[in-house]
């Protein structure tokens, strides 16, 4: 560069070359004034100008085919972006494109999410449409000999059972209502009846309809027959809880008696009331016989002997039972 | 850049107007410019065509708060060389990529300067571009980014000391002893060149 005048350095004839703010008030006359300072410039010209030319011949001759779709994407995302619709999920699947393409984690998300919702309409199928399986049910029998009982009866132990003041903590109501609803009461009348083998003696075994026809009548005898019994039960240690239900159960018993002899009734189930009458009677428990109607005693009068009869066999064969 | 963008052809100034065509022209005109611009600065090309993509967006959005202060090229190269700092940013905090063959361990350097090392081209990229670029693109790849950014903006673009600084952040009298210094070396190198060559030979 020139030596003789330190202004123009390489630098700053560098910047006159490059820079239009460099050159206002130095024409290139006045620098190339100097021969040396001349061919400097025009060295470090024609360098820049091979360097320039190099480089942006470079810079036309990229892949022409990328580059064209390079410049359709920035329209598309600029001056011909599509707001419609359309052009939403582009741009949503675009993102998701991107996004899906840059992390690994992503994928597998992706592709865990695509499976359960492939698997949603199979577990719907199964859920909703899919008939359901019939629920299989099966009854057990109890083995045995028929007749048996599929249990072993204990007879109530005297000296266990408690020892309360009649009446104590039952009304009269409750009483009343025991006959009807008492769960344990047609526990204990059914297992009485099979107990004395009723079913057999009578006929009864004819279905549950006609046994039900019966149930409420049948029902009483028999539960007055159980509380006669526990009542027999517990005679040692004075009487028992059961005695005002025993009063009540007998009351019952005497209405129906009067109801059956004003009606002239005359059946098996007869002859059994009458004999829980005359159990009744001789263990001195309940109203006396005086309490009848006179129509009432000599209706119940026929029915006493056969009564008497059943009871004796049924005494009888419960002692046999027992002994065995 | 191939035209002037300026006045009445400003793309900015027209699609505030309502105007696409001039917006439209410079990107299909300047695509390239930008492509090579970035590609030369050290990016991939998957990473320049992102760089490119990146800037027009960002110019397109701009066009309703652009006031024209300037020549628009050099906004435009503004927005591309803070496109560029930005992605060197993401780049310098993303972790290490054990693919790029700088780091098979994939521990992560904690240190700014070795991100930043990290963040560079690897050898294996450089060599590809050294064998892509011609002779000059290949010694402008061996200098310094600051030099790189300053000889590119001036000597290729053409564009004035004033905007290189405005660009770059720096004053003036930098942009000029960088570009001298920019200058200096890249002619060694194209020097040095044959005679490494005769050597080798």
């Amino acid at each position: 560069m020139s030596e003789h005048d330190p202004k123009w350095d390489d630098e700053a004839l560098l910047a006159w070359l490059l820079d239009e703010a460099s050159r206002a008030g130095h024409p290139r006359a006045e620098l190339e004034r100097d021969a040396r300072r001349a061919a400097r410039l025009a060295e470090v010209e024609a360098f820049l100008t091979d360097c320039r030319e190099e480089l942006r011949a470079e810079s036309r001759e990229p892949e022409p085919e990328s580059l064209r779709e390079l410049e359709r994407r920035v329209l598309r995302r600029t001056t011909r972006e599509d707001v419609s619709w359309r052009g939403d999920l582009r741009l949503v699947g675009g993102f998701l494109r991107t996004r899906l393409r840059s992390s690994v984690l992503l994928r597998v998300v992706a592709a865990s999410l695509l499976v359960h919702l492939a698997a949603l309409p199979v577990l719907a199928y199964f859920g909703w449409i899919a008939p359901e399986p019939t629920p299989r049910i099966a009854f057990e029998l109890p083995t045995g000999r028929e007749g048996e009982l599929p249990y072993r009866e204990v007879e109530p132990d005297a000296a266990q059972l408690p020892v309360e003041a009649p009446g104590e903590g039952l009304s009269e109501e409750a009483a009343l209502d025991s006959l009807s609803t008492d769960g344990e009461a047609e526990r204990l009348w059914r297992e009485h009846l099979k107990r004395h083998g009723l079913v057999d003696l009578h006929g009864f075994s004819g279905g549950p309809r006609v046994f039900e026809a019966w149930a409420s009548e049948l029902g009483l005898v028999l539960y007055c027959e159980t509380l006669l019994d526990r009542r027999e039960a517990s005679a040692s240690v004075g009487r028992g809880r059961h005695e005002p239900q025993l009063e009540f159960a007998l009351d019952h018993l005497r209405s129906w008696l009067s109801r059956s002899s004003a009606a002239g009734a005359d059946g098996a189930l007869d002859v059994l009331a009458a004999s829980a009458w005359l159990r009744a009677r001789e263990a001195g428990a309940g109203a006396a016989d005086a309490e009848l109607s006179a129509r009432c005693r000599s209706w119940l009068a026929p029915r006493l002997a056969p009564g008497e009869l059943f009871l004796r066999g049924a005494a009888w064969r419960a002692a046999f039972e027992r002994a065995r | 850049m191939t035209g002037t963008w300026d006045s009445e052809r400003d793309p900015l100034v027209a699609l505030r107007g309502g105007d696409p065509a001039p917006f439209e022209a410079f990107v299909v005109a300047e695509s390239s410019t930008f492509l090579a611009f970035f590609r030369r600065l050290g990016a991939s090309s998957g990473e320049a065509e992102d760089l490119v993509q990146e800037v027009f967006l960002k110019l397109f959005r701009h066009a309703d708060t652009y006031e024209p202060s300037g020549r628009f090229r050099a906004f435009a190269f503004r927005i591309a060389r803070n496109a560029w700092i930005d992605r060197r940013r993401r780049l310098a905090s993303a972790p290490r990529v054990a693919a790029r063959g700088e780091d098979a361990s994939g521990e992560e350097a904690e240190e700014p300067l070795a991100r930043e090392v990290a963040s560079l081209p690897g050898p294996a990229l450089i060599a590809e571009r050294r064998e892509e670029a011609g002779r000059v693109g290949a010694a402008l790849g061996q200098l310094s980014e600051g030099h790189r950014l300053v000889f590119e903006l001036g000597v290729v673009q053409e564009l004035s000391y004033q905007e290189i600084a405005r660009i770059l952040e720096i004053p003036e009298g930098t942009v000029k002893s960088r570009m001298f210094h920019a200058v200096r070396k890249l002619r060694a190198l194209l020097e040095e060149e044959p005679r490494r060559g005769r050597a080798q030979a």
